[in-house]
């Protein structure tokens, strides 16, 4: 019996020493540091926060050392309106303290968005996680120069984990929007976020922004244009601000385009614009709207064009719906050098875009109508520049560029000295092999004998070269008609071949011999042309044998 | 004083109970303590016949359907999974058990936390009974564990690289126990009382870290297979031949 009650009692033992471990239980209560709190007004801890105002904690998430405050939970401010807004829920450190305001905010929370005026139109599926920190818009600029946000202000710049930045996060009505960044204005409130954005199946917008502000401080600037469309605007194209701005690159897939637009909506009369606006759309509401616009193409459409987009083009667009206020104006410009140095650069290397340095092709318009319609006013503008080698720049009007992957077509109108505008057309070869020719009359009074020029013009890699053929009389009395059509064919001897001894971008000289036919006999004449580019005069000057030396000036 | 009488002198004064709840660990400890050296010096005794014991290795793999948590309120969402190594000699009075548990998961607010235990016990036998070439053996279970304990936010999904979105600590702490066994041959049923104790620290959305008890108590079945040493058969041939 003694051997078998001493195992009972040592489990007895055991079962009982098990018992005295096992039968408490710890008080432990991990905390949400994500969940949104209500603010205790009775326990709130606050913050002076440079450009923000005061911020709020509830006083036992927040943990102050000498130069920094750690908050851990939710962070409050009070927006424009007087009413309290919740920044965000996480972990975050106030610090860089002068005096007694915080200047640095960072830390990590959830990307919330403030349900507050039309901002409750947004539904974020989740509350992404975010890194937090603030900065003014001017800084918020240097990284992203397109952000509609205004420099004097501080924005949070909520930057969503990568996890979450691909997938569909946020809605408006039945559109889905992605996004990598957010920009919060606590005390507008306003937000500006950057993403991709799908409308239907069909409709996606690429980096599309959308600001939202409740007090119409987003920020939008027009393109700038040339001091001669400025000087025709009728309204000053002045920075806008307003409480809807949109921007974003359309692919257009088919044809490999891409268009990229912003805009801004600012809602003049009421208070109630907002909710108008999403009621009843643009019919109704009384607005204000600027519009930018730009085309880009690249390689994927042409394969001789260059591998990153070019601008080919830019318009302007502000209307003002407002009563006694309205009008529209339209401002547009495409500037066609960076497109075509791009793809000249890109196909023929420095050889060509040496050559052929286009300097400048602009073409505008501008458009505008309001109220007054006296006002009503339609500009267009163009201006083509040819940079000619030895001759320097000249203008080209009415000109054409037709670009291929061979080679490029231009056709144009040169003023060409003496015989006014010449309509000049050839080939730029991408190898740096350009041809440009063109034909021009000119009559010469040599007061002995009238002189009929036919002019051919010849610009190329050697410069210019002037062909011409003549026909006149030398006494209208006498009706001793020449011409140089009868002569012999010979290359060289048919035409007067202008050898060209001086040539700058001020003037063209040279001298050469001309064969007549005269009465059966052949004559042969010697001719000097001087070409002035500045003042546009050709000067021509025979040696007339038994006339001597006769010489005219033609404007 | 003999070692029951002490225990049995604890057990009946009534009003140093409440002390020995304060001072429970150390009180349980003891008392298992003094069960070891009363197992060693039974061995000492047996130590002639330690050579006709048949030494064994025996593996198995297990699950714990009960497991509670220290902590308040915390519940379970998952059992924890065991393996085991354990070497001993049959029908000696200790065995040395190896064993790792995994899988086990607590959730509390918005959190869950996850220990993996690494065990090493001794196993002393409070009782054999034997009936053919089966066992039915009471044990106790007595020694060290290191866990690896992990705190993950997992109501917060969208919250991923946040530094203390999961905390992981690790600790050595004590665990005893105690259970029951069937031999049959091969084959190790068996059903166990373990209690595990560890202290990890973490800050769990405060501002310090804080003691966490996440140990357990748990109730663990499991299935072993033990591979023996013939050892008393060749000690028999060679008696045998011994005496032929």
């Amino acid at each position: 019996m003694k051997n078998f009650a001493q195992p009972i009692n040592r489990i007895v033992i055991s079962i009982f020493s098990l018992l005295l471990i096992s039968c408490s239980k710890q008080e432990v209560d991990p905390i949400n540091i994500f969940e949104e709190e209500t603010l205790d007004s009775s326990m709130a801890a606050s913050y002076e926060l440079e450009g923000i105002g005061t911020v709020y904690a509830n006083a036992n998430r927040v943990e102050e050392t000498e130069n920094e405050v750690q908050i851990k939970g939710s962070v409050f401010t009070y927006n424009d309106m007087g009413e309290l807004v919740p920044i965000s829920s996480g972990d975050f450190v106030l610090s860089e303290k002068e005096g007694d305001t915080f200047t640095s905010f960072d830390g990590y929370g959830l990307g919330s968005i403030p349900k507050i005026g039309v901002l409750e139109e947004l539904q974020l599926a989740i509350d992404p996680g975010s890194y937090y920190s603030y900065a003014t818009g001017a800084d918020i600029k240097t990284l992203n120069e397109s952000a509609p946000l205004q420099d004097n202000r501080y924005y949070f710049d909520i930057n969503v984990e990568d996890n979450f930045a691909a997938k569909k996060l946020l809605s408006i009505g039945g559109s889905t929007f992605t996004f990598e960044r957010l920009y919060l204005d606590a005390n507008d409130p306003s937000i500006f976020f950057q993403g991709d954005a799908k409308f239907s199946e069909n409709i996606e917008i690429k980096d599309l922004g959308i600001g939202l502000s409740a007090n119409g401080l987003l920020e939008f600037k027009p393109y700038e244009y040339s001091p001669e469309l400025t000087s025709q605007i009728v309204r000053p194209m002045d920075t806008m601000h307003g409480n809807i701005y949109l921007t974003g690159l359309i692919p257009i897939k088919k044809y490999s385009i891409e268009i990229y637009g912003e805009a801004i909506i600012g809602f003049v009369l009421n208070d109630n614009g907002f909710k108008e606006f999403f009621e009843d759309g643009f019919e109704n509401a009384s607005y204000s709207m600027g519009v930018n616009g730009k085309v880009f193409i690249n390689n994927d459409l042409m394969n001789f064009l260059p591998s990153e987009p070019i601008e080919i083009g830019k318009a302007t667009l502000i209307l003002n719906l407002e009563e006694g206020n309205n009008y529209m104006q339209v401002a547009g410009e495409t500037r066609s050098s960076e497109v075509i140095t791009q793809i000249i650069s890109e196909n023929g290397g420095e050889t060509l875009s040496d050559i052929l340095a286009f300097q400048e092709t602009i073409m505008e318009s501008y458009f505008y109508i309001g109220d007054d319609l006296e006002n009503t006013k339609l500009y267009f503008h163009t201006i083509t520049y040819i940079e000619i080698p030895q001759v320097g720049t000249q203008e080209l009007s009415e000109a054409t560029l037709a670009i291929s992957a061979q080679d490029i077509y231009a056709a144009g109108k040169m003023s060409m000295p003496g015989v006014g505008f010449v309509m000049l057309e050839g080939i730029f070869g991408y190898d740096g092999q350009f041809t440009l020719t063109g034909a021009a009359e000119a009559s010469v009074d040599l007061k002995v004998a009238e002189l009929k020029l036919a002019l051919e013009f010849t610009v190329s890699n050697q410069g210019v070269k002037i062909k011409a053929s003549g026909s006149g009389c030398f006494d209208p009395m006498t009706n001793d008609e020449f011409t140089s059509e009868s002569l012999d064919m010979a290359f060289g001897s048919r035409y007067m071949d202008i050898k060209v001894s001086e040539i700058n971008d001020e003037k063209a000289s040279g001298s050469g011999y001309m064969d007549l036919r005269v009465n059966d006999s052949c004559v042969t004449v010697s001719i000097e042309i001087e070409l002035d580019w500045k003042k546009g005069s050709m000067k021509v000057c025979a040696e007339i044998p038994g006339f001597g030396t006769r010489c005219s000036t033609i404007q | 004083m003999s070692k029951r009488k002490i225990a049995s002198h604890i057990l009946e004064r009534s009003p140093i109970i409440p002390m020995i709840f304060q001072l429970k660990y150390i009180t349980a400890g003891l008392l298992l303590f003094l069960l070891f050296l009363n197992s060693f010096s039974e061995l000492r005794a047996q130590k002639s016949l330690f050579y006709l014991q048949q030494p064994y290795l025996e593996a198995g793999i297990g699950m714990s359907p009960f497991t509670n948590t220290k902590i308040a309120r915390a519940s379970r969402n998952r059992m924890p999974i065991l393996g085991y190594l354990e070497l001993g000699k049959i029908k000696k009075r200790l065995a040395l058990n190896l064993s790792y548990s995994f899988n086990e998961s607590h959730a509390i607010n918005n959190y869950s936390y996850c220990p993996k235990y690494i065990t090493a016990l001794l196993k002393p036998y409070f009782l054999s009974i034997s009936h053919k070439k089966s066992f039915l053996e009471v044990f106790g279970l007595l020694g060290s564990n290191w866990a690896n304990t992990s705190l993950i936010d997992v109501d917060n999904s969208q919250v991923i690289t946040y530094e203390n979105k999961k905390e992981t600590d690790q600790v050595f702490g004590p665990c005893f126990g105690i259970g029951i066994q069937y031999v049959q041959n091969h084959l190790v049923y068996r059903i166990q009382w373990l209690n595990i104790i560890s202290k990890t620290r973490f800050f769990a959305g405060g501002f310090e870290k804080t003691d966490f008890m996440t140990g357990s108590n748990q109730i663990q079945v499991a299935i072993g297979y033990r591979l023996k040493k013939q050892i008393e058969k060749k000690r028999n041939e060679k008696l045998c031949s011994t005496y032929q």
